[in-house]
């Protein structure tokens, strides 16, 4: 029998260290072969970590809550096979079914913390050593299982049960019909905020830990759940705007459902952070810590623009399927933009510029408990149309928790759209460890001065923030200039295909 | 309105009713002079004689199958058996004879009898008479099954019972003959069978059930109400046809079902009331449907330690509640 | 629920109107064995069978017309039957249960009732008595099939199920026995209402030996109702000869142990029968109470168009009573010797009845099968029960 270590994985591209979450596993229990031993939370990702091989848990190194390095020693264990592996480096996304185990790889299915069918039925046989018959399931499980009525009222009150949290007071933490109807009753109006659990759990229900369900929804099409744990797809935080509600590609919609704040007469409200909250928010602290922000804007007509999309429109829609917005356009012009201008496509990296030869355009995705940006890669091939196709199917995937790590990996420059909620200026905060991030405002109709003539056109600003240490006011300036001419020499004869 | 207990509203009822209509007649062992082993029946022989009230031969299935062939020939007979334990030997009379008449002759003749007969334990009767035989009867399309021990109930269903054109089962619980006291309205009514009766309203968790258990189920409930489990009580009554309306109605209500009833367990009407629920009220559940019954145990045994063993109790109701109101 | 033509049918028969016709084939075997017929029954193998007496019809207060309608209906019976039994080995119809060699003590029984007043709870081989009592050939024929339009059971039943309100025959099922005790309620209901009507119960000597035979008897006698027990002893339930139902040679004897006369009468002998049959019912009328009547008879017939009597009997046995002690064939010459009957009369007759049961056998053959939504009702009185299809549902739609 040897002694296995189980490390912390690293979970994402710049991960540099991970929260230690729910440990699922307590010293002393069996553990089958790639089932899920805890929870790790990085900024990027919140995963679960599975065991190398089948054995017995030995040692807790590190407690919840803790942070520790990548690669550090999280626990060990005793395993009858010599394999001295520890947890997967880049892999260590859990949660996968032993259909995709099989094709296991960095490109493993984003939502980590999936519920683990190998692991339920696995922990099943293991805690019982027999049959398939019904046996009691896990707390853990229990958690995941929605009653009926608890289902029935969420689906009444657009409440997504995969994406939210709630506090359940049933035994072993369900969720009872009563909770679920408190949870309604407090919901958040705004989007920012996290959707609130249940005023402060009763002393019956036996939640140990910090954050109450890490587990985010079954996302595997082929495995039906009853309604699976609430929250949290694990997503890196996609930095804000401070003043607008967080962007969103074109045809997005929010949601988190909002409702009024229940102080029961208090003077405040504590809301519990979801992880994905919690990721965001040290991302944007540490984005404006690490990078000198600086801010410059640039004012399109887009009056050409419009009336193409305007021609082009229905016959699109007819032929793809789903609308051509603006969005598309934009990410082009600024693709076409970082060709002359490659130092917007990079990063600073030890004391270093680093250039990007590929175009990969992240684009800000807003999802129910806040947002993501996955990525368009080699967007520099891409027509119009293809940008539109490539921005729906992330963007579909994005909402459904059908994204993959690969797709919100390497980033280069970043699109932001809070231009559909109504703004007209932001100021982005860059998605590390990008060079820059570039906003697509509201469209406007304004009069303005053509040829000595007032005119009434289409107007929208486009906002920049950049990091300064890797590019100065004037090659900002003109990279956003290149945008600008692009797209106000968009005429009939622009082919969109 | 006056108080009355169940074997005084079951007596009553007969003897108004044979007032009433000169096609009523009674017929069954010791039912005459005797006025009945458990007084069922008494003062109707002194008051309508040998034509009216007939002790009848030792032959439960003679005397179904003599009650079955006067309404076909202008009676409207009750039958009494003397204890449901005993019924069995006209298990054939009721299933194959008296269910059928109107099916198999395609409407041409009816059946409009009653059988009644006292059920259920903790009278220290034993094997033979304790038994709650309600479910075998319940499951016969052509029957229709009627279980109380609620004065004030029986004396509506046994009138409806009796105008009711088809087979009709009355099982009264033997112990609430002298146990269950209630008021009952003096003037004639009729309380339709096939209805259930909410006895107690309330929204966390409902108790369906019928008979004896009625009655402890509602002492549970006084309990639980205490910590703020409120209970709500539905009575079935009619055992068939089930009031489906309101079983599904009480479960869309609370989310939370228990099913009480004295009888054995396993193929027990609980059974059918869960199916129902777990079909047609699915999105209400909030917790599995449970049940609480007899053991599996052919019936409670002679001695006092046993009858307490396998009756279900207000207080195994009440834990059994609380259970499903924690889930 | 007679047609007019057959009531016409009946009355032209019976008023010797005269018809060309053709010759039946059955005509002439009866006339082979009625050539073989010696002078007077011949005694019967078993030592118990009394011998027949040839009862005066007019002692019994019987006239010529009576006697021709007697005869009427026993070869209607067997001509339903012999029918049955055709269409059943050419595949069209599921099942036969005979009355054939049963026929007289069917016919003597039934023609002593009083028709609208008296019950009669029948076994499954009383088609005599039930053409006796009014059923049409049609309606029997319907049954045959199982048609929706029969009055027995709309084909709910199997034939042999008799049930007919008008005619005061309630509904019987298959478990043997019940319909005796029923017939002891009938009984018990007359007797409280203080009408004189008097219900007739039949049974085969095996059906004596089901529980309900004897709680019938005991109920009928301790409470002296106007009830008559007929035992058709055909010596066979179905494979089992009689010594395996009970210890003692007749069935008639046990009849004192429950304090009711038991009388033995020749079954083959409608006259016999109807001899006992009155003074069975004149006995019930005036409150003496219940009587036993065993008629000795032949199940020409295997049990039913199921079973096959080779197996267990010879064919000689029954052989011997169709050629030497057939009742119609008795009968017929009795009538024929008293010259109420001639051969052109008997053939008046005799077409009469296969043009009857021709057309009757046209009609069902023909006639429309229930629908299947009629499984669903008079479970009770007052609704149709859901269907199979509602099972597919998870709304709840009520009982209609």
């Amino acid at each position: 029998m040897a002694d296995l270590t189980v490390v912390m994985p690293q979970l994402g591209e710049t991960v540099t260290e991970g929260v230690v979450g729910t440990w699922l596993k307590k010293v002393g229990d069996k553990i089958e072969k790639y089932e899920s031993i805890v929870e790790v939370i990085t900024d990027k990702v919140t995963a679960e970590v599975p065991a190398p091989e089948a054995g017995v848990l030995k040692e807790i190194l590190v407690q919840e809550g803790e942070t520790v390095k990548v690669n550090t020693a999280i626990a060990t264990m005793t395993s009858d096979v010599a394999a001295p592996v520890g947890a997967a480096t880049s892999v260590g996304v859990a949660g996968n079914l032993p259909l995709e185990a099989a094709e296991s790889g960095p490109s493993e299915t984003l939502t980590g913390a999936a519920v683990h069918v190998d692991s339920l039925q696995s922990s099943n046989g293991s805690n019982n050593g027999s049959s398939n018959v019904a046996q009691s399931l896990s707390d853990d499980e229990v958690k995941r299982l929605y009653s009926p009525a608890v289902r029935r009222i969420a689906s009444e009150h657009g409440v997504d049960l995969r994406t939210t949290t709630i506090m359940g007071s049933g035994g072993s933490g369900r969720v009872s019909k009563e909770d679920i109807l408190a949870y309604i009753e407090t919901m958040p109006q705004g989007q920012d905020a996290a959707p609130a659990a249940a005023p402060a759990p009763k002393p019956a229900a036996p939640i140990a830990q910090p954050q109450p369900q890490m587990e985010s929804a079954p996302h595997h099409p082929e495995i039906s759940f009853p309604m699976g744990s609430s929250v949290t797809p694990p997503m890196p935080a996609m930095p804000p705007t401070p003043a607008a509600p967080t962007p969103a590609s074109a045809a997005t919609q929010p949601q988190a459902q909002a409702a009024a704040p229940n102080f029961g007469g208090a003077d405040e409200q504590i809301v519990p952070l979801t992880p994905m909250r919690r990721a965001i928010a040290e991302h944007m602290v540490r984005s404006l810590a690490t990078s000198p922000h600086a801010w410059t804007m640039v004012e399109i007509d887009m009056s050409n623009v419009w009336k193409l999309r305007g021609s082009a429109k229905e016959q699109f829609k007819q032929r793809e399927g789903f609308d051509l917005t603006f969005f598309p356009f934009f990410c082009k012009a600024v693709i076409e933009a970082l060709r002359q201008y490659p130092q917007m496509n990079s990063t600073w990296r030890d004391d270093q510029v680093v250039l990007k030869r590929a175009i990969n355009v992240a684009i800000a995705v807003d999802i129910a408990d806040g947002l993501i940006t996955p990525t368009i890669k080699n967007a520099d091939g891409l027509s119009v149309a293809g940008l539109a196709r490539s921005i729906s199917d992330l963007a579909g995937r994005a909402r459904s928790n059908k994204l993959k790590l690969d797709d919100i990996q390497g980033g280069t420059i970043t699109v932001n759209n809070p231009g559909a909620f109504g703004s007209v200026m932001s100021m982005p905060i860059i998605n590390q460890p990008q060079a820059a991030i570039i906003t697509m405002e509201q469209i406007v109709q304004r009069p303005v001065i053509v040829d000595g003539m007032i005119a009434v056109r289409h107007m929208m600003y486009s906002c920049l923030s950049f990091d300064h240490r890797i590019v100065d006011g004037g090659a900002a300036g003109r990279f956003l200039q290149s945008v600008k001419k692009w797209l106000e020499a968009v005429n009939s004869q622009t082919s969109i295909y | 309105m006056a108080i009355k207990l169940l074997i005084e509203a079951v007596r009553e009822t007969m003897l108004s009713l044979m007032e009433q209509d000169e096609r009523v007649i009674v017929l069954g062992e010791d039912v005459g002079k005797l006025g009945g082993v458990l007084r069922t029946t008494d003062g109707l022989w002194k008051r309508f004689g040998d034509s009216r009230v007939i002790d009848s031969p030792l032959a439960e299935s003679s005397i179904v199958g003599a009650a079955v062939g006067a309404s076909m020939n202008g009676l409207l007979p009750i039958a009494e058996i003397q204890f449901s334990d005993f019924i069995f030997p006209a298990f054939n009379a009721i299933v194959s004879e008296a269910a059928r008449i109107r099916y198999r002759s395609n409407n041409d003749w009816a059946c409009p009898i009653v059988i009644r007969a006292p059920y259920g334990g903790g009278i220290h009767g034993a094997l033979y008479h304790s038994q709650s035989p309600e479910a075998f009867f319940a499951h016969v399309p052509g029957l229709k099954v009627v279980a109380t021990a609620s004065p004030k109930d029986l004396k509506g269903l046994l009138r409806s019972a009796l105008y009711d054109p088809d087979p009709v089962l009355i099982f009264e619980h033997k112990k609430a003959y002298r146990l269950i006291k209630e008021e009952v309205p003096d003037d004639d009514y009729t309380i339709p069978l096939g209805k259930a009766e909410v006895k107690r309203a309330g929204d966390s968790l409902s108790i369906i059930t019928y008979g004896l258990m009625t009655y402890h189920a509602l002492a549970a409930a006084e309990k639980l109400a205490q910590d703020e489990i409120n209970v709500e009580v539905l009575d079935l009554r009619s055992l068939r046809p089930l009031d489906v309306e309101a079983i599904l109605a009480t479960a869309q209500k609370t989310g939370r079902v228990l099913v009480v009833h004295e009888d054995n367990l396993t193929g027990g009407i609980g059974g059918e009331v869960s199916a129902l629920i777990a079909q047609y009220a699915f999105s209400y559940l909030d917790a599995p449907i449970m049940r609480l019954a007899g053991p599996d145990v052919p019936a409670m045994g002679f001695n006092h330690v046993f009858e307490e063993e396998f009756l279900v109790s207000p207080e195994r109701i009440e834990r059994a509640a609380r259970k499903l109101a924690e889930y | 629920m007679a047609s007019t033509r057959e009531e016409q049918a009946e009355a032209q028969v019976l008023a010797g109107v005269q018809d060309s016709a053709e010759v039946h084939p059955i005509a002439a075997e009866e006339a082979t064995a009625q050539a073989n017929m010696t002078g007077e029954n011949g005694d019967g193998a078993d030592e118990a069978f009394q011998p027949a007496t040839r009862a005066n019809y007019r002692d019994l207060g019987l006239n010529g017309d009576q006697l021709l309608e007697m005869y009427y209906y026993m070869l209607l019976a067997r001509s339903l039957d012999e029918r049955q039994w055709l269409l059943n080995r050419q595949g069209k119809i599921a099942f036969v249960i005979s009355c054939q060699g049963q026929e007289a003590a069917q016919v003597g029984l039934a023609y002593a009732l009083e028709k609208g007043k008296d019950f009669v709870c029948p076994y499954y081989r009383d088609l005599g008595f039930m053409v006796t009592l009014g059923q049409t050939a049609k309606d029997v024929m319907l049954s045959v099939w199982g048609r929706a339009e029969n009055t027995d059971s709309g084909g709910k039943q199997m034939p042999g199920h008799f049930g007919h309100r008008k005619l005061n025959v309630p509904t019987g099922s298959s478990p043997i026995g019940t319909q005796n005790v029923h017939a002891a309620g009938v009984a018990l209901a007359f007797k409280l209402r203080g009408i004189d009507g008097v219900v007739t119960t039949q049974i085969g000597e095996g059906g004596t030996s089901q529980g309900d035979w004897h709680e019938a008897m005991n109920f009928a006698s301790t409470m002296k109702l106007p009830m008559i027990m007929m035992v058709e002893n055909n010596k066979y339930a179905i494979s089992e000869p009689q010594d395996r139902q009970m210890a003692i040679k007749n069935v008639a004897d046990r009849a004192p142990g429950y304090g009711m006369p038991g009388v033995i009468v020749d079954g083959n002998d409608v006259l016999d029968v109807y001899r006992a049959a009155v003074e069975a019912v004149r006995r019930a009328r005036a409150g003496e109470g219940p009587t036993l009547i065993e008629a000795k008879v032949t199940r020409y017939t295997p049990h039913s168009s199921d079973d096959d009597d080779r197996r267990y009997r010879d064919r000689a046995e029954v052989e011997e009573v169709k050629n030497n002690r057939d009742a119609i064939t008795i009968f017929r010459k009795l009538l024929t010797d008293e010259g109420i009957l001639t051969s052109e009369l008997d053939e008046k007759i005799r077409s009469g009845i296969r043009a009857q049961v021709d057309e009757a056998t046209e009609y069902a053959m023909s006639a429309p099968d229930p629908a299947p939504s009629d499984l669903y009702r008079h479970v009770y009185a007052d609704q149709s029960e859901r269907t199979f299809d509602s099972q597919l549902s998870f709304e709840w739609s009520g009982s209609k």
